[in-house]
């Protein structure tokens, strides 16, 4: 027998109360690992993918907090594509839609000549021709939403438009995207002349070179914000406000969970009174009997968080899969943070079970070892 | 020439903050090997005195000493209890989600590193007392007597020099208590511990080689109360 087994003896005399402390713990850490994982995600997978593709810099308006609210004036392009060390400048307007059975997809104009579509894997069918004004593309997963087939007609903001094909996989538009010519996609949305977001490709990717045209560029376009794509992600304020948020709902969850496993442990040692009074008689030292408790706490600890990963992460995929966000983030947890969790997790749920721990010292258990 | 006791009380008293005094100025020394039942009414001290001799329990006025010296710290009584002093409690007091085995096994963590040892150790405890069979039981699954065998057996653990029991039969119907007073007594001789058995019952005294008899938190020793008791027999 060691020390460990009286630990988990321990735990398991009140096997309901400290499965419920684990799940306590369990709820905190899982919440903190869906939340993180969510926002990670949409950092990696929507904002960030917006402009990854094969541009180098993104370009909205000054002061967007949220970049699908914003327009820019289709007819800065030529100027910008005057700067030298720009090789090509491509509008793009880009939207959020509810579909007819409720699905929210991201809805992208791109002109005739951008040469993104390129960059589709057409799955079945073709893309669509800008002269009939009225054909989109759409993504596997969409299409297989609402079993939609080439030829066949969807509404999309209360038009019909005929799906001239489908698409698999294209980065953040994943398969849940749909995408039309530009000029139909500004009257839908009775935006003419209005693109979201330019993406520039410049003639070199060099970092001092992107550095020093991005320079020349906010000098000579000062209402507009150019971001290395590469930066979306940091510079995105609906993100900084999201990663802030997670942070601190983050740090009120593991407060809660601390507080959970101190009130359990404090109750346990309390009620043990005797048994401690047993220990220090047989000649325990007060850094056994501490370490006894302190280890309890960790393995309350360690298994609520185990179990807060699994939940975490079965949120994190429903987000992905099933939630109203889906298609929208990719999956942004990586072992390492899942690693680093862990590690916070069981490094202040010890340091809140040594509250206990020390109480269990300050005890007097010889009244409860008095016979009368 | 005079041993140095293994357990003494110089001048000791114990007040609590209630105006409750529990021992007033009680000197005492017990020899190494002797055995001393320590009785008296209930409430009149033996627990208290009994706290004072290994340490749990520090004195309000006057000195514990263990082997002629004052042990400096709360530290310093808790390894002297751990290597040399084992406790028999009235109730047992034994951890109930852990079986006999593991139970003996208890004071041994911290002491004896190796695990297989320890193991050892408890077989041949339970053996002594008589409960091999026993030994995958709970506390709730043994009998009183049952019980006290196992705390017994965790009292010697260790190898210990004395062994304090308080009460150690208050739990028991006269038989089984019988039968427990054999086996310590049967301890003292083999082993030569020293042992002191704090009981208000009358039959220990048969049990042990002095009796000692306690009123009110003192010492009754005629003809003067100021004689001290020296038990060395
Ligand atoms: N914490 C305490 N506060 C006040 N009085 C106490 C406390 N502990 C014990 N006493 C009193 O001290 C006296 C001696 O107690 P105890 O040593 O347990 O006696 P015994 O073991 O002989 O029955 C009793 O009168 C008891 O009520
Ligand atoms: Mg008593």
């Amino acid at each position: 027998m060691h020390l460990l087994t009286l630990s988990l003896r321990n735990l398991a005399r009140r096997r309901t109360r400290s499965l419920l402390t684990a799940a306590g713990v369990a709820v905190a850490i899982g919440g903190l690992i869906g939340l993180i994982g969510t926002v990670r995600g949409l950092e990696r997978g929507w904002i960030a993918k917006l402009a990854r593709r094969d541009s180098d810099v993104l370009v909205v308006r000054k002061g967007t907090v949220e970049i699908l609210s914003a327009t820019l004036d289709e007819r800065i392009a030529p100027e910008i594509a005057r700067i030298a060390g720009v090789a090509e400048v491509s509008g793009e307007l880009l939207d959020l839609i509810d579909l007819d059975n409720g699905e929210m997809i991201i809805l992208a104009g791109w002109p005739a000549s951008s040469r993104f579509w390129n960059t589709l894997r057409i799955k079945s069918g073709r893309l669509p021709t800008a002269a009939s004004g009225q054909e989109v593309i759409i993504g596997q997963s969409t299409a297989a939403a609402l079993a939609k087939k080439p030829g066949m007609p969807i509404m999309l903001g209360g038009s019909e438009f005929r799906i001239s094909g489908i698409f698999a996989q294209r980065d953040v538009l994943a398969d849940w995207g749909v995408i039309m010519p530009l000029a139909a996609m500004q009257v839908l949305l009775e935006k003419q002349g209005r693109v979201t977001v330019f993406n520039l490709r410049l003639e070199q990717s060099g970092q001092s070179f992107v550095s020093r045209v991005i320079e020349n560029l906010r000098d000579k376009f000062p209402t507009l914000t150019f971001t290395e794509t590469s930066e979306v992600g940091d510079n995105n304020s609906v993100l900084r406000v999201l990663r802030s948020t997670a942070w601190v709902v983050s740090l009120i969850a593991l407060a809660i969970a601390v507080v959970v496993i101190i009130n359990t442990l404090m109750m346990s040692v309390v009620e043990r009174t005797p048994e401690i009074g047993v220990l220090r008689a047989v000649g325990w030292r007060s850094s056994t009997i501490f370490a006894l408790v302190a280890t309890e706490g960790m393995i309350l600890t360690a298994i609520g968080t185990v179990l807060g990963i699994g939940l975490g992460l079965a949120t994190l995929h429903w987000v992905l899969t099933m939630s109203p966000l889906r298609g929208m983030l990719e999956a942004g947890l990586s072992v390492r943070i899942i690693g680093e969790v862990f590690a916070a997790a069981l490094l202040l749920g010890s340091a809140g079970s040594l509250i206990p721990a020390w109480h269990a010292l300050k005890l007097d258990p010889i009244q409860a070892l008095r016979s009368e | 020439m005079i041993t140095t006791p293994i357990l003494a009380l110089e001048g000791v008293s114990r007040r609590y903050a209630q105006g409750v005094t529990a021992l007033q100025e009680v000197t005492l020394q017990i020899a190494p090997g002797v055995s001393v039942a320590l009785r008296g009414p209930s409430g009149c001290g033996k627990s208290t005195l009994l706290h004072m001799l290994c340490g749990l329990d520090r004195p309000s006025a006057g000195r514990a000493l263990f082997n002629g010296t004052q042990p400096a710290s709360a530290g310093a009584w808790a390894r002297i209890r751990a290597a040399r002093i084992g406790f028999v409690f009235q109730a047992f007091h034994l951890l109930p989600m852990l079986n006999a085995m593991e139970n003996v096994q208890i004071p041994m963590l911290g002491i004896e590193r190796n695990a297989r040892s320890r193991r050892r150790r408890a077989e041949t405890l339970l053996e002594r007392v008589g409960l091999a069979a026993r030994a995958c039981h709970r506390p709730g699954q043994l009998s009183g007597g049952e019980c006290q065998r196992v705390a017994i057996a965790r009292s010697l653990a260790n190898k210990p020099d004395v062994i304090l029991a308080d009460e150690p039969t208050g739990n028991l119907d006269s038989q089984t208590s019988a039968a427990i007073l054999g086996l310590l007594a049967d301890i003292h001789k083999s082993d030569g511990v020293t042992l002191v058995m704090a009981t208000h019952d009358a039959t220990i005294s048969s049990f042990a080689q002095r009796t000692i008899h306690m009123l009110d938190g003192r010492l009754l020793v005629l003809p003067s109360a100021e004689a001290v008791i020296s038990c060395t027999c």
